[in-house]
């Protein structure tokens, strides 16, 4: 299934190649074309010139023959080296973007195979740490794996999501997903969310893919352990209706970002402290606008930083 | 309530399939681990697990064809995929083989003994409801059989998942009355999997398809705006008859 949604993309792209490459052989046959007849048209004006500046035949025909000969190579010259030029750029970009999907794939399957040496770790670990072996050096390895799992799941995520692959969007009760994945994700992490005021939250529904909803909001709990000056970190959810959409809001009391909020959400843009890989905002950006929404960030040094998710509502049932 | 469940652990890599065993038969599970699919079927074979717990890249085969496998002979297993496939589109896979329940590893031991404590839970609620409707049914076009957990109709036979044969029992108990969304929301689904409404109208949608004559104007089951569904209970009656 995966495979198929890849070659649908893989197929469009191929098509829109080919429509490309169609329009510019058809622009290169007009150019010759067009060569053609100004050089047709330019050696009648000679002639007549000629003609009426009393050279004779002989001379005139010579000349007018050299006349052709240069102007016909000369557009013969660009046209060959456009089309060459054409040629050895096509060839470049198809070798570049073979060299990026293997790329991509290599990076892809080597995640992959690291989640389940990951389940592994962590059911081990929290077998010690239910048989009552809760000591500092459990713990560590719990948020570790945790963090672990987090980049795991973040770079799978992005090389599907380049790779053309979808989501899956339902209807979702935004309210009661967020109080059980509160609980769930906060479980054994140095964090207090709070749902403020839980009971102002409207209970509507989002149409959303809960797996990237998921990842969405271990991305922004993970963000807010990093850049914490105090632990446990502190998050504020709350929720507000704007026209269409609802708007669900993240603030934590961290540290803030101090460079340029137009960068916020860019690929591979890293904050001058963070030790991440730069890829969390732009993922939660992303599987955002795939949901059919969006998502802003803003941040002062020392204030905070605020994260609002936008989402389209999914309409009632009869 | 289901400690003492069978459980098939299918899992080819050694210390996930250990773990898993051993921490399901410390909560009072009885547990069989299989690394391959080949030692699945032989261990199904020999006494049908309540809940298989399904990798899906198995060295000798996929778990999904193994999952179609395991449902053809006893659609009550309760299948529930743990797997490194991860993608929406192996998720909708999974499901619309009838599986339970789909974990994308890695994932909280909690969590999932949870989600295998509510698989077995509707499980065992099917199999009680079921008891009720021994005899195979005919319903609108349909030849229905809940213990088997089949639909037969002129075209073809389908195994029905757990979830709609739970929604068409529920139909069943309550032919002739009007069944409110929320009733079947609060009896089929558990309340961690976020059902909402539309999803009770689409298991309806591929329920009309089954059993109606014509699907785009549904006599068998009609909807109640604003409440809900009810089954004619003049459609209804016994297949033997």
């Amino acid at each position: 299934m995966n495979t198929r949604s890849h070659s649908a993309t893989a197929q469009r792209g191929r098509r829109w190649f080919a429509l490309g490459a169609m329009v510019w052989v058809l622009v290169l046959l007009a150019l010759m074309s067009w060569w053609g007849w100004v050089v047709h048209q330019q050696s009648e004006k000679i002639v007549e010139l000629q003609r009426i500046a009393g050279v004779s035949e002989t001379a005139a025909e010579a000349r007018w023959e050299a006349t052709q000969r240069m102007l016909l190579w000369e557009g013969g010259t660009l046209l060959v080296l456009l089309a060459g030029i054409s040629f050895a750029l096509v060839r470049l970009y198809l070798r570049d973007q073979r060299r990026t999907n293997s790329l991509r794939a290599f990076f892809a399957s080597v995640t992959h195979e690291l989640r389940t040496p990951l389940t592994s770790i962590r059911l081990q670990a929290e077998s010690l740490a239910d048989a009552g072996n809760s000591s500092p050096l459990v713990e560590r390895l719990l948020e570790d794996t945790s963090r672990l799992e987090a980049q795991v799941e973040k770079t799978l995520e992005l090389a599907r999501l380049e790779g053309g692959g979808r989501l899956d969007l339902q209807p979702l009760p935004i309210h009661a997903w967020l109080q059980h994945q509160v609980q769930s994700q906060a479980a054994g992490r140095t964090v207090a969310i709070e749902l403020w005021p839980a009971d102002a939250l409207p209970d509507a529904l989002v149409l959303a893919d809960r797996s990237a909803l998921e990842i969405i909001l271990r991305n922004l709990i993970e963000n807010t352990i990093r850049h914490s000056k105090l632990l446990p970190a502190k998050v504020r959810i709350t929720a507000r209706e704007c026209d269409t959409a609802l708007v669900v809001s993240f603030v934590d009391g961290g540290e803030g970002y101090g460079g340029d909020p137009a960068q916020l959400g860019a690929l591979f843009m890293r904050g001058e402290r963070s030790r991440g890989a730069g890829v969390g905002l732009y993922l939660i950006r992303v599987l955002m606008q795939r949901m059919g929404g969006d998502a802003e960030f803003s941040s002062r040094p020392g204030s905070g930083f605020e994260t609002h998710l936008h989402f389209q509502r999914a309409e009632e049932s009869a | 309530m289901n400690a003492a469940a069978r459980i098939l652990v299918i899992e080819d890599e050694t210390n996930v399939g250990r773990t898993l065993t051993e921490r399901l038969t410390a909560e009072g599970f009885r547990v069989t681990w299989a690394k391959t699919a080949a030692e699945a079927q032989a261990a199904d074979a020999r006494e049908p697990p309540a809940l298989a717990l399904l990798d899906v890249g198995l060295p000798d085969g996929s778990g999904f064809d193994l999952a179609a496998v395991l449902r053809h002979r006893h659609p009550q297993t309760a299948i529930v995929f743990v797997t490194a496939f991860g993608t929406p589109e192996d998720r909708v896979r999974g499901l619309e083989l009838g599986a339970e329940d789909y974990i994308v590893k890695p994932f909280h031991f909690k969590e999932l003994l949870l989600r295998i404590q509510n698989a077995l839970r509707r499980a065992t609620l099917l199999s009680q409801t079921e008891s009720r409707f021994e005899r195979p049914l005919r319903v609108g076009r349909a030849r229905i059989d809940l213990k088997r957990m089949e639909v037969q109709t002129d075209e073809r036979t389908v195994t029905l998942t757990h979830k709609e044969c739970a929604v068409l029992t529920l139909l069943l108990e309550k032919q002739g009355a009007v069944l409110a969304r929320d009733e079947i929301l609060d009896r089929a689904w558990a309340p961690d999997e976020f059902p909402t409404p539309r999803t009770v109208d689409n298991f309806i949608v591929r329920l009309r398809r089954m059993i109606e004559p014509d699907p785009g104007e549904p006599q068998v089951i009609r909807s109640i705006r604003g409440v809900g569904y009810q089954l004619d209970a003049h459609a209804v009656r016994d297949a033997e008859a």
